[in-house]
């Protein structure tokens, strides 16, 4: 049986700021809001280079959440659902 | 309801509770149109919301009393393909130490749960909170 070998490039901070032509401290702070796709590993930041590209190619992320308006128009019980964890958080929605 | 004209500073990005989001889904214009007319490109929800939506839809379905209710159920399981391909900002360090210095401040002892870690996320990474209820822990913000 014939053995498939697949290897991914795995990134250090310093590199995918040289790859994304970025300083240093801008992909630190993009990927600690999870705006880069990567793992902090207690002091130190990894990241798979194919999850860089694929996150280069994607689109924004206001485009993707304005995609998704009505997409749950036909449930019936995403109000309820909303009362439900604002009464969980005992306090009223603000958004009306 | 989202400022249209709110203030663009550096760096920052927009975070949607989980009401302006189930509106947004349940096809609510007004949250699209303001939505589309905000100026950064960046906007996500937290690890809050997409627990609180998650919660919801289990539940949904564990408490279905019949088979069309089940199904129905089931089916509405689909939140979880869309909040996949929304950006969802996780807790770091810097929010959860937020988030223990927000729980023993004076003054915010009546604000839930919930509501103080979505605000933890949104002070420890600048993030403009909309709806504003961030606006209360303004005076806190380091």
């Amino acid at each position: 049986m014939s053995q498939i070998s697949i290897t991914e490039e795995v990134l250090t901070l310093e590199e995918v700021a040289g790859y994304l032509r970025l300083p240093l401290e801008t992909v630190e702070r993009q990927a600690r809001q999870g705006r880069i796709p990567g793992r902090q590993i207690e002091n130190d930041w990894r990241f798979l280079k194919a999850a860089i590209e694929d996150w280069l190619r994607s689109k924004d992320s206001r485009l993707a959440l304005i995609e998704q308006a009505g997409a749950l128009a036909d449930d019936e019980s995403l109000p309820e659902l909303r009362r439900t964890i604002y009464a969980a958080r005992k306090r009223p929605e603000t958004e009306k | 309801m989202l400022p249209v004209n709110a203030p663009k500073q550096k760096n920052k990005m927009y975070l949607l509770d989980t009401d302006t989001i189930t509106h947004l889904h349940s096809g609510n214009l007004k949250v699209k149109e303001r939505l589309i007319k905000l100026d950064d490109p960046e906007v996500g929800i937290t690890i809050i919301t997409q627990v609180e939506l998650l919660r919801g839809r289990f539940e949904f379905l564990l408490k279905a009393a019949n088979s069309s209710e089940i199904l129905r159920a089931q089916e509405l399981l689909r939140t979880q393909t869309l909040l996949t391909n929304l950006l969802i900002v996780p807790f770091n360090e810097a929010s959860v130490s937020q988030f223990d210095r927000l729980k023993t401040t004076k003054g915010l002892s009546k604000i839930g749960h919930a509501d103080l870690l979505t605000a933890s996320t949104a002070l420890a990474n600048r993030l403009l909170l909309l709806p504003e209820i961030c606006g209360i822990f303004a005076p806190f913000l380091v």
